[in-house]
């Protein structure tokens, strides 16, 4: 089970948004990619090798969980 | 730093039809090395004149991530997990060599 899952909290670790907080979206296992958003960080793709996992995660989102969604549930963590 | 008496600017000769002909050479910027690791740094600009950076915007002197024109993006990289490890609690702040320090209590802040 690799960690990276939809609703896993990551930290960007490469790149400008360095640093910032974000969740998974989707998980593209064949092009090792994955759609991203963060209170910071639009919604885009992302290589997986420039994410760093967390222990957290969130539940009740997808791809299709609008913007505001996302950032109410991650404003916890 | 050089007593002003003592301060001299280099100087270049060229021989020309009269004889040779002192030229002075013009200061300019160096490039610019990580404060952690020593390698040089990238998207700094360097070799030119300390007037013409000044006339850059101010992207175009340093990249626009956390750390730009200080740490190389190795450094940064490291810093970063580091400080996400203290964050989950795996890490003690202790830990942390001095060297590193200021950078992941820096790193800490931001992204929270």
């Amino acid at each position: 089970m690799s960690a990276f899952e939809v609703g896993r909290v990551c930290f960007k670790v490469k790149g400008r948004d360095a640093g910032q907080k974000v969740v998974v979206l989707r998980v593209d296992k064949k092009k090792l990619t994955a759609i991203i958003e963060g209170p910071k960080v639009k919604r885009s793709k992302c290589n997986l090798r420039h994410l760093l996992p967390t222990e957290q995660k969130i539940s009740g989102i997808s791809e299709k969980s609008t913007r505001k969604t996302i950032l109410k549930k991650l404003e916890g963590k | 730093m050089p007593k002003p008496s003592e301060r001299r600017k280099k100087v270049k000769y060229r021989k020309t039809a009269k004889g040779t002909k002192k030229i002075f050479v013009k200061g300019k910027t160096s490039k610019h090395r990580c404060a952690l690791c020593g390698r040089y740094l990238h998207g700094v600009p360097h070799s030119k004149r300390p007037s013409e950076v000044r006339k850059l915007s101010k992207t175009e002197r340093r990249p626009t991530a956390i750390f730009g024109g200080v740490l190389c993006s190795r450094c940064r990289t490291k810093i970063i997990e580091e400080a996400a490890l203290i964050k989950a609690g795996a890490k003690e702040i202790s830990d942390i060599s001095l060297k590193e320090l200021n950078y992941v209590k820096q790193a800490l802040e931001a992204m929270e």
